[in-house]
């Protein structure tokens, strides 16, 4: 009950932000997405294979995307660990009858909630589109822009852990961002199920790190 | 009853700290201080910007680790807080740094899921009206007086045990502070509350508390009760006629001041025998005890000029 409260919160506070982010991504991605439908059968004039300039066309609202996902992983992690620090507001929710971990899984969790809410449905959308329009999506299409998704995520943990650590060594602070370029590394030129499980180890890596953080944090 | 309540049973200091210390980089914050407080105190921490009263308090409550020493409050270690020992202290942060994108309903309503069967919505209510305020209004649009007495409704609600309040009244204009201390008799009036609050302002602090701790460079100077402190600190101003003595060395001194025929010192917890025994050594006949008030006092406790011989009974009462 406390740690859905805590959720409820953390994601009421962001709804704004997130429904802005939802509607930029929805309606720029099925604009991109619909503008190639429409031109499907002028490339065919053209002598163009409209396979492969559709293709092209689904990687560009794909990366669309993506830019939406990490520009928002970014906002989140600054409102949900850099704002408290500078707003001092810390002390206020960790004197909560809830342990601090607590506190910080409802903050991980609100986050994932409003990815999957901002940023996994407009995909899953303009995927549907793309397939109802009868462009070549695949499940690997939205497999794949699933993981650009996560790769955001994943940035957001990064950048919750260097709000959050207090190391003084850079190389320490940037270890999280480190793992990150490696599995962004990854990301190129290999199966999809090695990018899907680099990217939950990377995942469950950066969560280990950010409690542990968490734990040896002082709320100065 | 759970088991954290029964580990303060029979324990008769709700806050207990032990050689506490913490230094921020190479600055010793907070120096070997043991503070005992007894339930239903009303005390009164008193040090000036830097002392190290808020790192005790946050030391207190678990954000900051102690480098060295411990504490424990009802019984618990600060550092192992529990869920129920932290539902059963109330805490006003320092600024009332509340969440400023809420309203004040909605903040109600966040706090009270954490203090269930708990909240007294009756008293919340009460003192909303008594202050004037209205669920409707955002924290964000709330002046800082209006914020404090926000942060005190929310705190009090649930009934806590311990309230501890860091510089509540910084800040506020004198007519808010009153209203803010006088929501805080009310709480007072209450049986068995044990408040520890910190404050530079020592009419508040002389107003509502009846034990003080004096902290002044990171060291706790005076942990006594309100009245041991008021009769411990005494000036006296001495009519000389045959020139100022040289080196004075009393006990208990704190400053000396003078002109050409007035001496004035300033004792810490000596009798008249020390008077009477300093007069006749230097042919001394009129004398008279100048008064201070506790603002007086605390200034002459703490400043920095020169390093008096502490209290006797320092830490002991």
């Amino acid at each position: 009950m406390k740690f859905f409260v805590l959720v409820k919160n953390e994601m009421r506070e962001n709804m704004i932000p997130a429904m802005l982010c939802m509607a930029v991504t929805l309606g720029f991605g099925t604009a991109i997405t619909k503008s190639g439908i429409n031109s499907k059968w002028q490339w065919g004039r053209l002598g163009l294979d409209p396979e492969i300039n559709i293709s092209a066309l689904l990687d560009d609202v794909m990366g669309f995307v993506f830019s939406c996902a990490i520009g928002f992983a970014i906002f989140m992690a600054i409102k949900q660990f850099i704002l408290p620090t500078a707003n001092r507001t810390w002390s206020f929710l960790l004197h909560r009858s809830v342990s601090k971990y607590q506190i910080l899984c409802s903050k991980i969790t609100a986050c994932l909630l409003l990815v999957m809410i901002t940023l996994g449905l407009p995909w899953s959308y303009l995927c549907w589109l793309g397939l109802s329009a009868k462009l070549p999506t695949t499940g690997y299409t939205y497999i794949h822009g699933c993981c650009f998704i996560g790769i955001a995520f994943l940035l957001y943990l990064a950048m919750a852990i260097i709000a959050v650590s207090q190391a003084r060594w850079v190389g320490t602070r940037l270890f999280p961002i480190i793992v990150l370029s490696l599995v962004s590394l990854l990301f190129a030129g290999v199966t999809t199920t090695i990018v899907v499980t680099s990217l939950i180890l990377s995942t469950i890596i950066l969560v280990i790190d950010l409690f542990t953080q968490f734990s040896f944090r002082e709320f100065k | 009853m759970n088991e954290d309540i029964k580990a303060t049973a029979g324990n008769t200091y709700v806050i207990e700290t032990n050689d506490l210390t913490y230094y921020y980089g190479k600055h010793l914050a907070v120096d070997h201080v043991n503070l005992k407080i007894k339930a239903g105190t009303i005390y009164g921490f008193l040090g000036r910007n830097g002392a190290g009263k808020s790192s005790t308090i946050k030391m207190l409550l678990g954000f900051m680790k102690p480098l060295a020493g411990s504490c424990s409050v009802l019984g618990c270690d600060s550092q192992q807080l529990t869920p129920e020992v932290r539902q059963r202290i109330g805490y006003v942060t320092e600024g009332h740094r509340l969440f400023k994108w809420m309203k004040i309903g909605q903040l109600e309503k966040f706090q009270k899921a954490f203090f269930p069967g708990l909240w007294n919505d009756q008293l919340f209510d009460e003192m909303l009206a008594y202050f004037e305020l209205s669920k409707k209004q955002k924290i964000k649009q709330l002046s800082n007086g209006q914020r404090a007495q926000v942060s005190l409704a929310l705190t009090i609600a649930p009934n806590p045990e311990l309230l501890i309040m860091d510089d509540p009244t910084l800040g506020l204009d004198v007519a808010i502070r009153r209203q803010f201390l006088e929501g805080m008799i009310q709480l007072i009036q209450k049986q068995g509350r044990t408040i520890l609050f910190s404050s530079h302002i020592l009419s508040d602090v002389e107003r509502v508390a009846d034990h003080i701790g004096v902290m002044a460079s990171g060291v706790l100077r005076a942990d006594c009760t309100m009245s041991a402190f008021r009769e411990g600190i005494k000036k006296y101003r001495f009519e000389i006629e045959g020139g100022i003595p040289k080196d004075i060395d009393l006990p208990g001194l704190l400053h000396t001041q003078h002109n050409d025929d007035c001496l004035e010192l300033v004792l810490v917890n000596q009798g008249a025998s020390v008077i009477e025994t300093f007069m006749h050594d230097h042919g001394i006949k009129k004398y008279q005890e100048v008064a201070l008030n506790l603002e007086d006092q605390f200034i002459e406790y703490t400043q920095k000029t020169k390093r008096p011989k502490l209290f006797s009974w320092e830490g002991a009462l």
